[in-house]
């Protein structure tokens, strides 16, 4: 086990408002996101020291002005009310939010800072998400886009597409996660679906966007932003009553073949993804019978069955049934995404994972709270590409 | 035929590739110290870190390793095809190509496929030769 298991904490997040198109600029919403998160950790900005997120927009094209179309941390240490006193901050450019996290533990544990607020602030820009201007393309794309395989789409569909093969899964069955993550997104409130119901017709009958990825198989791209506060878990137990246990982290760091981006990968995202679990499993002193709730990416809705098999919830290629049999709701064996995911809540690029797993484990997901939920698993990232993870418990002597 | 939107912008590095492209033979960055080929070329070799690296010809022959269809984006448009393809040559080699418009039956998992060369005309008067897969029988 890891010797920093449990020594950090979350004590707080808060989210800005979350919709499909904000007039507001991206920077005024992460000062409404970090100001709740604040809040909700009882912390005055005074006391803030340290800084970490990982600013990058996910889609081809994207501009970067600073506080515009990102939020660095640069921005923030310049525009952040009554923060006056950081002394530690971090960027991450690999390994998504999560790995902001990971920094932030790092630094608590090091004992150059004591509180660490990180953000992931998402723009969605006008126009189609993602969509090519360019008329020559050089790089790993030039193999790729002449051919038209121009979107992050076409690269898990392709993926999926072998999946669906190997084990003669169906689609039907992903109609299931679909709708089971839309009731959770209905009991949260700051869900972009939040009040739109998703049937199983819906979702077979939905416009194919890439085959066999239908348009309930992607993300809604949002804009908006989502933080937290992580404190020494000493520390924290002053500020709010049941901080989040910070049990263990881990990244992929698994060596890729060389394909064309963005390929990625086709076969190997559970071995990709194992590498991240497999870390937490033995830094946590945990295994995957021990989690009571598991938040997992859904950038795209595959990458759920690619989690679930490589954490060991189920055996490769037994995702799908997993999920069919009603393992992944509510009251099922394994609660996964009971805040909506990516899918039903929006695209905060992991953050909305990392929060709910704090919820659940602080006791605090209201409705959507899983009775006795002690431990949580949060995976930030497809396994096929860069990602990290934690798990968390509930706080308590028992650890 | 399908018509590219986005045209391929070579390099020092790419610029082989898409010169043996329009004479008809597929090359791709071989290493010398560990034989084995890579895509996209790479300033050292992925696999071994060798830097004695050089194109060299391949056969273009090969299975459908997977394939997406993508609907047409907006009324009046069209669908189109894209293919991963793995070359025989070795393990996990893979290319891209495209077919316009819905799959076609011959486009499956497994299916066999053959590189062909496919002319696309530019605005400007350059041509573009594209390596493409087709149906092996």
């Amino acid at each position: 086990m890891w010797s920093g298991a449990g020594r950090t904490a979350i004590v707080g997040w808060g989210l800005s408002e979350i919709t499909r198109t904000d007039p507001r600029p991206l920077g005024e919403l992460a000062l409404e996101a970090c100001a709740a998160a604040l809040a909700d950790a009882n912390l005055p900005a005074a006391d803030l020291d340290g800084l970490a997120t990982y600013p990058d927009q996910p889609f081809h094209g994207a501009a970067r002005v600073d506080g515009v179309d990102l939020v660095s941390v640069g921005y923030l240490l310049d525009h952040l009310p009554g923060a006056r006193r950081v002394e530690w901050y971090a960027q991450v450019s690999e390994g998504m939010v999560a790995s902001a996290v990971v920094e932030a533990v790092n630094a608590l544990l090091a004992g150059v800072c004591r509180h660490v607020l990180v953000w992931r602030a998402m723009r969605r820009p006008p126009g189609t998400y993602g969509a090519w201007t360019e008329t020559r393309v050089g790089g790993d794309a030039q193999f790729t886009a002449p051919y038209g395989f121009t979107s992050i789409v076409a690269t898990h569909a392709v993926a999926y597409q072998r999946y669906l093969a190997r084990y003669g899964a169906s689609r039907e069955a992903m109609a299931d996660l679909a709708v089971t993550q839309r009731q959770g997104a209905r009991l949260n409130p700051h869900a972009i679906f939040r009040d739109r119901e998703l049937t199983r017709e819906q979702y077979l009958d939905a416009r194919m966007i890439a085959d066999p990825l239908c348009l309930y198989d992607c993300d809604v791209p949002v804009q908006g932003c989502a933080a937290l506060v992580l404190s020494t878990t000493e520390r924290a137990r002053d500020l709010v009553e049941r901080p989040a246990q910070v049990l263990a982290y881990a990244q992929q760091t698994v060596r890729r073949a060389p394909v064309p981006a963005p390929l990625y990968m086709l076969d190997d995202h559970v071995a990709a993804g194992r590498s991240t679990t497999d870390a937490l499993w033995s830094r946590a002193g945990l295994g995957p019978g021990e989690i009571d709730v598991a938040q997992l990416y859904d950038g795209f809705s595959p990458s759920v069955y690619y989690w679930l098999e490589a954490a060991g919830f189920c055996a490769e290629g037994e995702a799908s049934r997993f999920v069919a049999d009603g393992g992944t709701s509510r009251s099922g064996s394994l609660p996964v995404n009971t805040f909506g995911g990516s899918l039903s809540e929006g695209r905060l690029h992991g953050m909305g994972h990392l929060i709910e797993a704090a919820r659940q484990v602080s006791g605090r997901a209201g409705p959507r709270q899983v009775v006795g939920a002690e431990t949580a698993l949060a995976l930030d990232g497809s396994p096929l590409l860069r990602n990290a993870g934690l798990v968390l418990g509930a706080d308590g002597d028992r650890r | 035929v399908t018509v590219p939107v986005v045209r391929p912008d070579p390099d020092e590095l790419t610029a082989p590739f898409w010169a043996a492209a329009r004479e008809h033979r597929l090359v791709l960055r071989r290493c010398a110290d560990c034989g084995r080929h890579q895509h996209p070329p790479r300033v050292l070799c992925p696999w071994c870190a060798g830097t004695r690296l050089a194109y060299a010809d391949v056969p273009g022959e090969g299975r459908v390793a997977s394939h997406t269809t993508i609907p047409a984006r907006e009324p009046g448009g069209s669908a189109h095809t894209c293919l991963v393809v793995e070359l025989d040559v070795q393990d996990g080699l893979l290319l891209v190509g495209g077919v316009p418009g819905p799959r076609p039956e011959w486009v499956a998992i497994g299916a066999p496929v053959r590189v062909w060369f496919e002319h696309v005309p530019g605005d400007d008067g350059e041509e573009l030769v594209l390596p493409q897969f087709g149906p092996r029988s």
